[in-house]
């Protein structure tokens, strides 16, 4: 029975290494066992079992404080419980847990001392080396310029640094009582989610995004988000290591550019559209002016070259200047469109002002007995009074002259409100042209599209620069023979 | 010199010119016939009509640019394509007001063109033309 009870207890001395000593501190001998002579890699033959042969190994720092806890030990007879360190025979440093009591020795009547020492240097190096390693993870983590996070699988902040606290305005306490989606912007949380939903099913290592935060102060920033997923031994998820940075600079950098980007454009599609009404004029004076001015110089020149007779000659130049009246009337007109500085709107009423258009065109109205219906669903706008009144005039005649004979005529009118917009919608079923050949010629200026038509070719010239003037678009929709219609942006809504 | 008669056309919407050129076009005795166009749509039909009767067909014909419907030069394609299976005996001349030179750069690239008359067609100009065209 004793002797397997000792057997026991030396199994599990060998097996944790833990060496047994015993001082007769009264005459200074000192006894080890075996493991203590394993501990202290020392050879029992060179050993002579004298205190000051352990004294030596010990780690000078340490050797004043032991023999005061040795010394403390006797005197009150306590329990001697302490680490030090020791040297072995190559000189490495090796870690010893030491533990001693006194015990009454029966043999020779008075107290001995009994103690252990274990080798504890591996688990004191794996020790230092977790230290180290929080030391770094504190530097790498705390210190770091960039916001840095643990966050849990269910969104709570489980620790911040202190850039991300400065970053977002909280303070690291209130930060921990938050989750990321509460501080997230509303926008930009399902790409978020999404993100953390693909990192769980393990779809994805890692994810970076752009996305942005609330700050307390109610402010928004733009971050550039990088997580990754901390997992256990067993690939089971812990928690996110997120990384935050400022690239609010960069957004607001980008913005800056894209709006001088869009004002650039902005201006190139005015000069386009200069350059465009240039070349428009350019037309007009090449065809409508030089035509009846060299017509004029043709008539006096044949006049004198007896080529005609007086009354033929005055016939001829009578006609050459009534249409060059004419066309300075029209180009006085659209300059007038063009160049006028100030446009005054006023609140107008599109159903009297469709009324007024009627009754100016009642003649032929009369005469063609179009079937009119109208839908004003936005029944006043803010407008320039003569424009809004050209444009109508200017559709509905078009209209009564380009019918098809054999057909009732039908106009529909309508306007609404879509996307910021009033829009004015006008169509008929009368001749429409042929957009894929005419698109062009339709708002040019002194331009029929229908032969046999006494057209003057001014007014859709007039109408689209009317609604361009004041910031509009009038687009045609239209199949010859189908009849047309026009979509026209009108005005943007005022708030 | 041994000269023939010549059918000369115009095509032009503007009846002011019509009229001083049929005067001044008559006042040289050159001229057999002058058919006159108001519109492009009405010379296509004619010329189509007499593909094959060449005495019929206008010996020179003057092509104003700026015309309702089918201007100058749409009538100008279509002739060429006509000519892709029979080519006709025609020359062929623009007749405009317009010296823009997108105009004029367009004319350089037909080589079926004659010339580019800038208007007014004066006396002195038609009097050199059909000069030049006679001597041929």
């Amino acid at each position: 029975m004793q002797n397997k009870r000792y057997i026991k207890n030396r199994f599990a001395l060998d097996s944790a290494l833990v060496g047994v000593w015993e001082w007769d501190y009264e005459t200074n001998s000192l006894s080890w066992d075996d493991n203590m002579f394993k501990v202290y890699d020392a050879d029992p033959n060179e050993f002579d079992g004298a205190y000051n042969a352990w004294a030596s190994r010990v780690h000078p720092a340490d050797i004043d404080t032991q023999v005061k806890l040795l010394q403390t030990c006797i005197d009150n007879n306590s329990i001697f419980d302490t680490e030090f360190r020791i040297f072995d025979s190559k000189g490495n440093i090796k870690y010893i847990i030491a533990k001693a009591k006194l015990f009454y020795d029966t043999d020779l009547k008075r107290n001995v001392m009994l103690g252990t020492n274990w080798d504890v240097t591996n688990f004191k190096q794996k020790d230092i080396e977790y230290q180290e390693s929080l030391k770094k993870f504190e530097i790498i983590f705390h210190k770091a310029p960039i916001g840095k996070a643990l966050v849990s699988l269910q969104g709570k902040w489980l620790d911040v640094n202190d850039s991300l606290c400065k970053y977002l305005g909280y303070s690291k306490d209130e930060l921990l009582k938050l989750s990321f989606q509460e501080i997230t912007h509303p926008d930009d949380l399902n790409e978020d989610l999404n993100n953390v939903n693909d990192l769980l099913e393990g779809k994805i290592e890692d994810y970076s995004m752009e996305k942005r935060y609330v700050k307390k102060d109610g402010k928004i920033v733009w971050s550039m988000l990088n997580v990754s997923l901390m997992r256990d031994h067993d690939n089971k998820p812990l928690y996110f290591i997120s990384q935050i940075s400022d690239i609010d600079n960069v957004k607001v950098l980008n913005n800056t550019l894209e709006e001088k980007n869009n004002k650039l454009e902005e201006i190139s599609k005015d000069l386009e559209f200069k350059v465009e009404q240039l070349e428009e004029f350019s037309r007009i004076v090449a065809h409508n002016l030089r035509g009846p001015s060299s017509n004029i110089i043709n008539t006096i020149s044949f006049y004198h070259s007896k080529l005609i007779d007086e009354k033929e000659a005055f016939e001829l130049l009578g006609i050459s200047s009534e249409a060059l009246a004419s066309t300075l009337a029209n180009l006085n007109q659209i300059l007038f469109v063009r160049l006028k500085d100030e446009i005054p709107s006023e609140e107008i009423e599109f159903q009297s002002i469709w009324d007024k258009a009627k009754k100016l065109l009642f003649q032929q109205i009369k005469e063609t007995k179009p079937n009119i219906s109208f839908n004003f669903k936005i029944a006043k706008v803010e407008y320039f009074l003569p424009y809004i009144e050209s444009i109508f005039y200017n559709l509905l005649s078009n209209s009564l002259k380009y019918r098809k004979k054999d057909i009732q005529l039908e106009i529909n009118v309508e306007t609404y409100q879509e996307d910021g917009w009033v829009y004015l919608i006008y169509q008929d079923n009368g001749l429409g042209i042929d957009l894929e050949k005419h698109s062009k010629k339709l708002f040019q200026f002194s331009q029929t599209i229908h032969s046999g038509f006494k057209g003057t070719g001014v007014g859709m010239f007039i109408t689209k620069a009317q609604v361009e003037r004041l910031g509009g678009t009038i687009t045609p929709i239209s199949e010859l023979g189908k009849g047309l219609k026009y979509i026209i942006k009108l005005v943007r809504i005022k708030l | 010199m041994n000269t023939k008669l010549l059918n000369i056309g115009y095509v032009d919407d503007d009846v002011v010119f019509q009229v001083l050129i049929k005067r001044l076009t008559k006042h040289f005795n050159l001229v057999k016939n002058i058919i006159q166009f108001y519109n492009a749509k009405d010379a296509l039909n004619f010329l189509n009509k007499n593909i094959d009767n060449h005495d019929k067909l206008p010996d020179l014909l003057f092509v104003d640019l700026n015309m309702p419907v089918m201007d100058g030069w749409d009538l100008v394609d279509e002739l060429i394509n006509i000519e892709n299976n029979k080519p006709l005996p025609i020359k062929i001349y623009i007749c405009s007001s317009s010296e823009s030179l997108k105009d004029k750069e367009k004319f350089k690239k037909y080589s079926r063109l004659e010339q580019y008359v800038v208007k007014p067609l004066t006396k002195n100009t038609m009097e050199k033309l059909l000069h030049d065209v006679t001597l041929h």
